[in-house]
């Protein structure tokens, strides 16, 4: 699999984080699966191992998003977070339930481009 | 396109003027003042000349929104229907939106898409002349100075290279921003409003020589008008230096022929004593030779002036409907120096006018707003201009009292003049009379002595020379000796 097709779940509850994401991650040459609520995302995980990787904006959602995130890392998807409100308890939560990468918002393109890629080549 | 070789005009003429010409075409010039010193009111202009010349014209606005513009543009006058627009402002929806993107910085977003929108509606309309307003908002979404001095200048060169000339403002006077727009643009027209008024300055236009000024601003309900500073070195023409007659005998005699064509002569003296109407009087006789004529009065109304003419003889309202004379109330507060000027240039260039006559001096200073150094520069130049041009200029000086102390005129300005001659009241055996003396006269000898003169129903009555008098412009003369007295009475 190259990282150029990649599937992609993103989830944020914010709808223009999610579209501008989706656009960055389209112009990337990934497929992005974008989910805005939890409900969403509970479906989509769900659905069973179909995606590379999940990047998740964790701001706005429950204490559940944790439990959707513990059943993507049983499948063995990569996750990455994001949030603006509290990186270092996002930090140490997130590591419990699947999370490998925590970026700062606001982050810039390249660097959260750069972060997916290498995500989605380890596997 | 303008024609190569061409420059591409500002819509304002004094602008242009002061340019050689305007903007030099595929170039990019940089707008520079505070708000509200007319910059888009300049470039309601420049877009408006280029539809006028069959050009496209774009109006990018990052600022204000389109319909505001064109309200504002309407209230002056301005006819923007053949414009095209590039409305880049912020939304009010935007404000009203609960969610706003944090995920990354707005330099990220905005510039992509600012930049994909000037590039998609250039594309589409192939602009001749572009006008930014303000330009210096891209340094908001722009993450660091290095990236807003590339976008800035491959701007530039993206419209430069279609052909496009282009004109920006800069709303951020001090800002970092605008030392950066500054320097790469290929010239910088300031607006500025300082205690002397609305001024234009060209401090920076690389590839010709321009007039940096600062010169006069003005903006109505007709737009923005630029009045050059008057160079009277650029301007001259030949004339036959010779004297113009009163239309007195004896004033001529006292003058050794008149006054003389291109000179400047200041008549000097206390209220009432008959300056203007003296002036007045070279300018009756000029108009008997079909020569044009101009007074300014600053200090007297228009109204005044022709019933105070009508009676004593000197027939004003024929001369204003043979086009001899022209008399314009001049209301001081109203007008710069250099505003006058334009229209004393334009009665002089275009309308042919000879005789100048400005009414009184006092009145011009209050337009100078400055100190009695500023007055003597501007009227020199003036005064300059209208010698090289052939003009003769005549202005009045009140001075002085009644009677007592003589006085030859008010502050410094006398060396402006080529030639004094003076008015005085005397008092003489219990009645109050009046003398004229000329204290100078560069272009011929003049009679040194005084003569009386009255100001009657019949005109201006000259006496003969007032040899047996002594001590004249002490106001209390002394007679030399009983014969004298005959020759008074």
């Amino acid at each position: 699999m190259t990282t150029g097709n990649a599937l992609i779940l993103t989830v944020a509850k914010n709808d223009e984080n999610l579209s501008l994401l989706g656009d960055l991650l389209d112009e990337r040459g990934y497929d992005p699966r974008t989910v805005n609520s939890l409900a969403e995302f509970e479906q989509a995980v769900s659905a069973g191992p179909s995606v590379d990787l999940a990047v998740v904006d964790v701001d706005g959602l429950s204490r559940d998003v944790w439990a959707y995130c513990d059943e993507l890392d049983e499948q063995g998807v990569p996750i990455l977070a994001m949030t603006g409100t509290r990186p270092d308890a996002t930090r140490r939560e997130g590591r419990e339930h699947g999370v490998r990468v925590v970026l700062e918002k606001p982050t810039g393109p390249a660097e959260l481009t750069e972060a997916i890629q290498s995500l989605v080549e380890r596997g | 396109m303008p024609e190569h070789g061409t420059r591409v005009s500002t819509g304002i003429d004094g602008l242009d003027e002061v340019l050689s010409g305007g903007f030099i075409p595929q170039r990019s010039y940089m707008l520079r003042g505070d708000p509200g010193t007319g910059k888009t009111i300049v470039g309601m202009h420049y877009l408006v000349a280029g539809v006028d010349n069959d050009e496209t014209a774009l109006f990018v606005n990052l600022e204000e929104r389109q319909a505001e513009i064109e309200r504002n543009a309407e209230s002056l006058g301005f006819d923007l229907d053949g414009v095209e627009f590039l409305d880049l402002t912020p939304s009010a929806a935007r404000f009203a939106e609960e969610e706003k993107y944090d995920v990354f910085a707005p330099s990220d977003v905005e510039q992509e898409s600012f930049i994909q929108d000037v590039v998609d509606r250039v594309e589409e309309l192939e602009p001749d002349r572009v006008f930014f307003d303000p330009l210096t908002q891209l340094w908001y979404i722009t993450p660091d100075e290095h990236q807003f001095r590339e976008q800035v200048l491959s701007a530039i060169r993206f419209f430069v290279e279609r052909g496009t000339t282009v004109l920006f403002t800069s709303e951020a006077v001090g800002h970092a921003a605008e030392t950066h727009l500054e320097y790469l643009a290929d010239g910088t027209v300031e607006l500025a409003y300082t205690e002397a008024g609305r001024t234009v300055s060209v401090p920076k236009f690389r590839g010709s020589d321009v007039d940096r000024g600062p010169h006069s601003v003005r903006i109505d309900e007709t737009g923005l008008s630029v009045y050059p500073k008057l160079r009277p070195g650029h301007h001259e023409t030949w004339f036959e230096s010779e004297p113009i007659s009163s239309g007195i005998p004896e004033l001529d005699a006292l003058l050794h022929g008149g006054l003389e064509r291109g000179t400047v002569t200041i008549i000097s003296g206390p209220t009432g004593v008959g300056k203007t109407t003296m002036g007045t009087q070279f300018m009756k006789e000029a108009s008997g030779r079909g020569e044009r004529s101009a007074i300014y009065t600053f200090e007297e109304s228009m109204q005044t002036f022709l019933n105070r003419s009508r009676a004593v003889n000197i027939p004003v309202n024929e001369m204003l409907e043979r086009g001899t004379l022209i008399v314009e109330e001049i209301e001081p507060l109203d007008y710069s120096p250099h505003r006058f000027a334009r229209k004393v240039r334009d009665q002089v260039e275009e309308e042919g006018t000879e005789i100048v006559m400005i009414d009184g001096i006092s009145g011009y200073e209050v337009s100078i707003r400055g100190g009695e150094d500023e007055l003597t520069r501007e009227l020199h130049t003036l005064c300059r201009y209208l010698k090289n041009m052939g003009a003769t200029t005549i202005l009045i000086d009140e001075v002085g009292t009644i009677t007592g102390e003589f006085t030859a005129t008010g502050g410094k300005i006398s060396y402006v003049a080529d030639n004094l001659v003076f008015l005085r009241h005397i008092e003489f055996q219990g009645e109050l009379r009046k003398v004229i003396g000329v204290l100078k006269k560069r272009m011929s000898d003049y009679e040194r002595t005084l003569r009386e003169f009255a100001i009657t129903e019949h005109g201006i009555q000259v006496g003969e020379p007032l040899t047996e008098l002594r001590g004249i412009l002490s106001g209390a003369p002394e007679l030399a000796d009983e014969q004298a007295v005959e020759t008074l009475q």
